[in-house]
């Protein structure tokens, strides 16, 4: 464990006390009652002690920190503190802090020499992102709390943190007016039970007479129109956050149905078939900005999903998407202010937009994602 | 505003957070505070046992109610403290001092911790308990003056600390008000051999490093002289009777308790128990070794000499008193008794002693020189011409009293510029009357020693260097001679003698050459504990000593003892003496008989026992500082005799160092002891006759090894008086 940084300070307890003794020893002197004096000087031991004694009582502690190699933001994230007294003395009676995917700390008893003690906590608040590292904190004021000793130390602990993801109802993958509407072409190959969304014109109505219930044709080819998430993220964590778990959100919603394009500033254009790999994206986005327009990197005639944040600056380029293609715009506003502007440019070329706050991202998509 | 904060805070709902260690350590602190403010008589036994029981009964009760607002309990204690408050300040009204009103401060501390400990549901009031027991028990040790105290302040101690290191604890396992959000991984394992031996290893080196640092804190606590802030005196009741038919003369305790006269002083009889230097006379034939019962217990900012009686008058080994009338003093209306001011005073200064008598004396009220007012519960005493001030009862153990005095502030080159007197002044026969059993030789031996110093100042120091260097302290001396003078026999025959004759020969040898003296009689300044800050006066420590009288000054003390050399060693083996004092230090009111049996025990050593280990470790301390010692012996006397006086110079000046003194670059040693003579009182004079003797070591030649021995001596028990102040020694430092 490599100290980074070493503090020691007094306590308001030592000014307690040295007030305390400085009375005592002034009435002692002046009654000369030795006595006073005794009570003086132990206060004055006590302190003289409390000042040396922490000052090695955390010499030979090293601390290890064990979390899990993935978790999700705004879930529990396990968390074991390991400490161990490599000196050959027993320690103990100090505090571990530890701000690494939330805030946790543990107090430490008396350990003998060798022993290692594992403290288990349940993290909250471990925000989206890629931590390797973080600082561990040891403080300890033991026996009297005069004199704090606080040593810090950069603790290696690799953690992906994805981010939250919600369910995004089907009928906004499928259908007309769905986030992803398929094309058929080419021969029938089966037919099968009708899902909500199917084109009605696809219902094979012999199927049905035979069978009791809708069933529709599928075909040996059946084009969809791909699909780009682009996730625009702001300097402000929480609005980046919101838009993080919007845009993979919806990125999984749309990998039932094929290959996704992911567009970010940091990563650019990326074509990701699976799930892991859409909240790995989504745990690196970053608040970049491109050199010119993040949209530049949207393939031609896919349909785009854009998050971002509702003052966004891409609001001419995605309204001329909008002329082309299906444009749906999810846009987060921190201020109630920035709800108007932006998503009425956009309504007005066609796209479809529906603007929330950080903290209304849940409730959206259990209401079913409604946009206008 | 104010209200909408109270009523916030009143409705907060204390965290449940038991902090069963913390409580009852705090409650066992504030306990042993009451407990020992209750054994100092500091309140009455009712109020004492209440608070005793209220206290843990205060602590449970707030335990059991730490979860809920006690709104109404509030106002019932914060009433109950306007009362307490209202009874110390009318218990204050009507006190006449500081120390009047310490009692009554202990008492309302006392009810303060009382009814605090109903309500103390939170861990900073538990604080305030800690910081207020610390207060309760500073008090109380402010009216001990006991060693035993010693028992509360050990219980007290390591209950702090423990409470001390549980609040650590507490406040560890709480950030914001929240428990710890880790939980041990591990399970809890019950406290195996194995590891309570760490346990037990930290709590012994917690405990050792803060006895350490404490006894390391006290040992170097300055103890500065109250000068600038005196203590005021206060006198408690007696419970002697009056002398029946008193008009002044000396009485000793006896048996029935009544007091009475007695032949004590006048008898060669010697009685262990009492010092022959009290009554009507003086003889300087008795002999014997005085008990080492403590007599009384002094609260001085300063030690001095504490002087009883003073005689005028001598004849055939014989002082006695010539003012057998003596003037009655009364009090008129105050508290004290107003004395009649001596002749012949020069400003001084005011000193404040209180005497706590231990042990049954003499009608004597004790005191440092010049006493100017009198504490003590009686409405009259007499005084004579020399200052000796009589009660009319005789001093009974816990006899409590006060005397202010001003001591004489006078330089040595003022007292070297008064005038001579006029011997055939009339009013100074008695003090210049000699015996006719002192013949001739007597004096002209006194008149060839002050031949050659004009003044009385040079005289009585030049008396004092002749007896320094001709004679040794020694108490067990065989009998004189019968028919011979006892001080003709001590010049001309001895070398050895003790106090009396040594001030009586200094007194005698004066008078020859017309100055006046007489010889006091009283109590050294004892030995001080540390513990209590008192100065214990033991029945050994009886002394006398002489005074001169200096024109326009008045009189002047002068100890020719101090600078006598020791005839021998301390009468105890080398090994032994440490461990008396240790077994002497033993809170002997509490542990009682453990203490005198360990005293007995240590006196008969060698013998193992349970005493072995300390013993051996002292052993191991003894043999390091014997080759320590050796090492230096041998080093020291390889060094011819200048090398050797300017080593024992050189510690005398580290030891004035130490006290603010140090010597100018461009000063000779004698021109250094010059400038500090003038007011460092008797010490300084001891300094400035070292410088003389200093520069004919350093210098000159024809000096022998032995006397180069004895002043190596005496300088070393000079620098030891500077760094440990004792008889006659005035702390100044330079202004």
């Amino acid at each position: 464990m490599k100290v980074e940084r070493r503090k020691i300070r007094l306590t308001n307890r030592a000014g307690a006390i040295v007030g305390g003794a400085v009375l005592l020893f002034a009435v002692g002197t002046n009654v000369q009652a030795g006595w006073v004096l005794v009570i003086a000087a132990l206060l004055l031991g006590i302190l003289a002690a409390g000042i040396v004694l922490p000052l090695g009582s955390i010499r030979g502690i090293e601390l290890r920190r064990h979390v899990p190699r993935r978790a999700t933001a705004a879930h529990k994230v396990p968390v074991t503190i390991s400490v161990t007294n490599t000196s050959e003395r027993a320690r103990g009676l100090f505090r571990v802090s530890d701000d690494f995917c939330g805030p946790g700390w543990a107090v430490v008893d008396l350990m003998s020499p060798g022993q290692t003690r594992d403290y288990l906590g349940a993290r909250e608040g471990a925000r989206r992102g890629v931590y390797t590292r973080g600082t561990m904190t040891i403080e300890t004021g033991a026996p009297f709390n005069v004199l704090r000793v606080t040593k810090s130390a950069v603790i290696e602990s690799p953690i992906i943190v994805y981010p939250r993801v919600f369910d995004v109802p089907s009928h906004r993958l499928r259908g007309p007016s769905g986030l992803h509407a398929p094309a058929a072409v080419g021969d029938v190959s089966t037919v099968r039970e009708y899902k909500p969304g199917d084109p009605l014109r696809h219902i094979h109505w012999r199927s049905v007479a035979r069978r009791g219930e809708l069933m529709v044709r599928e075909f040996d080819r059946e084009q969809h129109a791909d699909t780009t998430v682009v996730a625009d993220l702001p300097a402000d964590a929480d609005v980046g956050d919101a838009i993080a778990s919007v845009a993979c959100s919806l990125a999984i919603g749309a990998l039932s149905a094929g290959e996704v394009a992911l567009v970010s500033a940091r990563a650019g254009a990326e074509r990701v078939r699976s799930t892991e790999r859409v909240l790995e994206w989504g745990a690196r986005l970053g608040a970049e900005r491109p050199a010119r327009t993040l949209l530049d990197a949207v393939p031609a005639g896919t349909a785009v999903i854009y998050a971002g944040p509702a003052q966004t600056t891409e609001v001419d380029r995605l309204a001329e998407l909008a002329a082309g293609t299906s444009v749906i715009a999810v846009l987060i506003a921190d201020g109630a202010g920035q709800r108007r502007g932006a998503a009425a440019r956009l309504r007005a070329s066609g796209a479809s937009v529906a603007t929330i706050r950080p903290d209304e991202v849940e409730a959206w998509f259990s209401s079913g994602c409604a946009v206008a | 505003m104010v209200l909408k904060r109270l009523r916030r805070r009143l409705n907060r709902v204390v965290a449940d957070d038991a902090m069963i260690a913390y409580r009852a350590t705090t409650a066992g602190t504030v306990v042993v505070s009451v407990l020992a403010a209750v054994t100092q008589q500091a309140v009455s036994g009712f109020t004492g046992v209440a608070a005793i029981v209220l206290v843990p009964v205060g602590f449970a009760f707030s335990f059991w109610r730490r979860r809920e607002r006690n709104i109404l309990l509030k106002v019932v204690l914060a009433i109950a403290l306007f009362v307490a408050f209202g009874a110390f300040i009318n218990a204050v009204r009507f006190a006449g001092n500081v120390d009047d009103a310490r009692a009554p401060l202990v008492a309302v501390f006392l009810w303060v911790q009382v009814l605090h400990s109903f309500d103390v549901p939170r861990a900073r009031d538990l604080s305030f308990s800690l910081a207020a027991g610390v207060v309760l028990i500073a008090l109380a040790g402010s009216l001990a003056f006991s060693t035993g105290f010693i028992v509360y302040v050990v219980v007290y101690a390591a209950l702090f600390i423990a409470a001390l290191v549980l609040a650590y604890h507490t406040d560890l396992r709480s950030v914001d008000g929240a428990l710890s959000r880790e939980i041990k991984a591990e399970s809890r394992e019950r406290l195996s051999r194995r590891s309570l031996m760490p346990a037990l290893r930290r709590v012994a080196t917690l405990g050792a490093a803060t006895v350490l640092c404490t006894a390391v804190v006290f040992v170097f606590l300055p103890r500065l002289p109250a000068q600038q802030v005196a203590a005021l005196p206060f006198s408690l009741p007696r419970a002697a009777s009056d002398i029946p038919g008193f008009d002044g003369e000396v009485a000793f305790p006896d048996e029935e308790g009544g007091g009475g006269e007695s032949e004590v002083g006048s008898s060669e009889a010697f009685d262990p128990d009492t010092y022959f230097g009290y009554g009507e006379s003086m003889s300087l034939r008795v002999r014997g070794r005085l008990s080492e019962d403590l007599v009384m217990r002094v609260r001085t900012p300063r030690p001095t000499l504490y002087r009883g009686q003073a005689f005028d008058r001598y004849d055939d080994g014989r002082w006695s008193s010539s003012d057998t009338e003596l003037e009655e003093v009364q009090r008129s209306g105050e508290d004290s008794l107003h004395l009649p001011t001596p002749r012949a005073q020069l400003a001084g200064d005011e000193i404040v002693q209180t005497f706590y008598v231990e042990r049954e004396l003499p009608n004597l009220v004790f005191h440092t020189q010049r006493a100017d007012e009198v504490f003590i519960e009686t409405t009259r005493v007499r005084i004579d011409d020399h200052s000796s001030i009589r009660t009319p009862f005789t001093l009974e153990k816990d006899t409590i009293y006060s005397v202010i005095s001003e001591l004489p502030n006078v330089s040595a080159s003022e007292l070297r510029s008064t005038p001579t007197i006029d011997v055939n002044d009339p009013r100074f026969a008695q003090y210049l009357d000699l015996p006719p059993t002192l013949d001739g030789r007597f004096t002209e031996l006194a008149r060839r020693i002050t031949r050659a110093h004009p003044t009385t100042a040079d005289k009585a120091e030049a008396v004092e260097r002749w007896l320094r260097q001709n004679k040794k302290y020694q108490l067990d001396i065989s009998r004189d001679p019968p028919g011979r003078d006892p001080i003709d026999v001590f010049v001309f025959d001895r070398d050895e003698g003790f106090c009396e004759q040594i001030a009586s020969t200094m007194a005698l040898m004066l008078r020859a050459s017309g100055v006046p003296t007489r010889v006091v009689t009283g109590f050294g300044e004892g030995e001080r504990n540390l513990f209590t800050g008192y100065w214990e006066v033991r029945n050994s420590d009886a002394h006398a000593w002489v005074e001169v009288f200096y024109p326009s000054v008045g009189w002047i003390s002068y100890d020719p003892t101090f600078g006598v050399p020791l005839a021998s060693a301390a009468n105890t083996t080398f090994m032994l003496a440490p461990l008396q004092k240790i077994a002497g230090s033993f809170p002997t009111e509490a542990l009682g008989g453990v203490s005198r049996a360990a005293s007995r025990v240590m006196g008969a050593l060698p013998g193992p026992g349970w005493l072995g280990a300390p013993i051996l470790v002292l052993a191991i301390a003894a043999a390091a500082v014997a080759l320590r010692n050796r090492r230096r012996t041998r080093r020291h006397s390889s060094l011819d005799a200048p090398a050797r006086a300017v080593e024992a110079w050189l510690a005398l000046e580290k030891a004035l160092r130490s006290r603010g003194w140090t010597r100018a670059d461009h000063e000779t040693a004698l021109e250094f002891a010059e400038r500090l003579s003038p007011v460092y009182g008797q010490v300084g004079t001891n300094v400035r006759k070292v410088a003389e003797e200093f520069s004919e070591f350093r210098y000159g030649t024809g000096r022998d090894g032995e006397e180069l021995a004895r002043w190596e001596e005496e300088t070393r028990r000079t620098a030891q008086k500077i760094r440990a102040p004792g008889r006659g020694t005035a702390l100044l430092r330079p202004r």
